[in-house]
């Protein structure tokens, strides 16, 4: 699992990735040092638990991706067969290209997970 | 003469700000907080006395600085409001306004702005709830609880009026009517780990069966019939007529794979709606703002800085909140949503509802 995380924080505009069992804590993490990744795993996981309740209430289906925007960063939060891929991106990063090495990253880590 | 002042002035500016990317300092940030407030550019003089906060907590200048910078602030806020009332009163301006007062401890000048307001304005029901804060700043648990029922009974699922509601009741010592208004939150904001906390301190902990049981079966105390017979989103944005109804149900109209749109303000009340018949706005708008908290929430531990928009994409469609001033704009959309298309006309609709919200 590490070396998938290794080669998306290798894509432009990704500072750090980490996968989240789905009660919140880390079972892996490429981040840097000023990251707390518990916290970061803990919050990803009440996110994940918020939009999924979302989806099901609008009748949207089942829930698949999260993008947060802030003024100094993004994050992407994805669905990873049963165990949630958070993504931490540089203000300003291609959300598209990112997206796609997401997509493929998330599907590679619910290959090796069984949560 | 003004020529010149202008030009010493940005001069002076020019060196300030180039002192302080080199190396900040107590004596570099100070001046130029106060020119930036000088000039009116609050947001920078709000960002540098952060700034500076940061850099020297312990520094009494600093914290001086913040602190003016605040007052002066919540002024021009308060002028601004007080303008915009004069001159095209809107209900979420009276409360806004309100709040401002309310939080400046000056209860009085709250509530006769509220009064005001709602006189104007009795369907809205940001001014109710701030009445229930003031009432309850005041110490009057009883009062308060009578205003924050109103404001739950005309927008049935806002958050903030239902969780002031149940504080109420339990300063009140009524813990089963104080538990039912926190379970209704838990209808459109699910696993809410403060309103669990709040429902575990009440009654020790069948918090999680609560939720359950929401989820399957609707608000918890009230019948499924009564869910079904609140006004649909169509419904309420017709009664309602604004012209901010009729921007939202334009921008639906042209960006094809918008099902729905609703724009909720400062307080999660919904101010305008374009939504097909079978989703009510409150329910939607509730929704949005629940996502919007958990995003706020997330962003920090992700250091995102403020949360400037929030995308959930499901198997069936996707939710856009995004920030529109004081308020948010939330849209559904179809997965076949040309996202593109989507961001561009969300430019002009923004621009469109600038100083509208």
């Amino acid at each position: 699992m590490r070396e998938i995380l290794q080669k998306l924080v290798r894509t432009q505009g990704v500072r750090g990735a980490l996968v989240a069992s789905p009660d919140g804590f880390v079972a892996a993490a490429e981040t840097p040092g000023d990251v707390d990744d518990e916290a970061v795993a803990a919050a990803a996981a009440a996110m994940r638990s918020a939009c999924a309740a979302t989806a099901s209430r609008l009748g949207k289906g089942e829930f698949a991706r999260c993008v947060l925007t802030g003024e100094s960063g993004g994050a992407i939060l994805a669905e990873a067969g049963g165990a949630l891929l958070a993504v931490l991106l540089d203000a300003g990063a291609n959300q598209g290209l990112v997206g796609v090495e997401v997509k493929s990253a998330a599907a590679e880590v619910a290959k090796q997970t069984a949560f | 003469m003004g020529f010149l002042a202008n030009f010493l002035r940005n001069r002076d500016r020019r060196k300030l700000e180039e002192a302080v990317e080199r190396s900040p300092s107590i004596e570099s940030l100070a001046p130029l907080v106060k020119l930036y407030r000088e000039e009116g550019n609050l947001g920078r003089a709000r960002y540098t006395a952060k700034r500076a906060v940061e850099l020297f907590p312990k520094s009494d200048v600093a914290q001086r600085l913040d602190r003016e910078t605040s007052r002066v602030e919540r002024a021009a806020r308060r002028d601004h409001l007080r303008r915009q009332i004069e001159n095209f009163p809107r209900p979420h301006d009276y409360a806004l306004l309100a709040e401002l007062y309310r939080e400046d401890k000056e209860l009085d000048a709250a509530e006769k702005i509220c009064r005001a307001g709602m006189r104007s304005f009795s369907n809205y029901g940001g001014l109710p709830y701030t009445m229930g804060l003031i009432a309850r700043d005041r110490g009057k648990p009883e009062e308060a609880k009578e205003h924050l029922e109103r404001a739950v009974r005309l927008e049935n699922h806002n958050y903030k009026a239902l969780r002031s509601l149940a504080e109420v009741c339990v300063t009140l010592g009524q813990p089963d009517e104080a538990r039912r208004h926190l379970e209704a939150i838990l209808y459109f904001a699910p696993g809410d780990s403060s309103v669990q906390k709040m429902l575990k301190e009440i009654d020790g902990g069948s918090v999680a069966a609560a939720a359950t049981t929401k989820v399957k079966t609707g608000r918890p105390g009230v019948e499924e019939t009564q869910i079904e017979a609140l006004p649909s989103g169509a419904t309420r944005a017709a009664e309602r007529g604004s012209p901010l109804d009729a921007a939202v149900r334009q921008f639906r109209a042209q960006v094809p794979g918008i099902e729905g749109a609703v724009l909720v303000d400062a307080f999660g009340l919904v101010v305008a709606s374009a939504l097909d018949g079978g989703l009510g706005e409150e329910l939607a708008g509730a929704l949005a703002t629940n996502v919007w908290r958990g995003g706020a929430e997330t962003s920090a531990p992700f250091g995102l800085g403020a949360l400037r928009e929030v995308e959930i994409e499901a198997t069936g469609g996707r939710l856009l909140v995004r920030e529109l001033d004081e308020a948010m704009l939330a849209l559904l959309a179809t997965p076949e949503a040309k996202i593109g298309l989507v961001e561009m006309k969300l430019r002009e609709l923004a621009h469109a509802l600038r100083g509208e919200v």
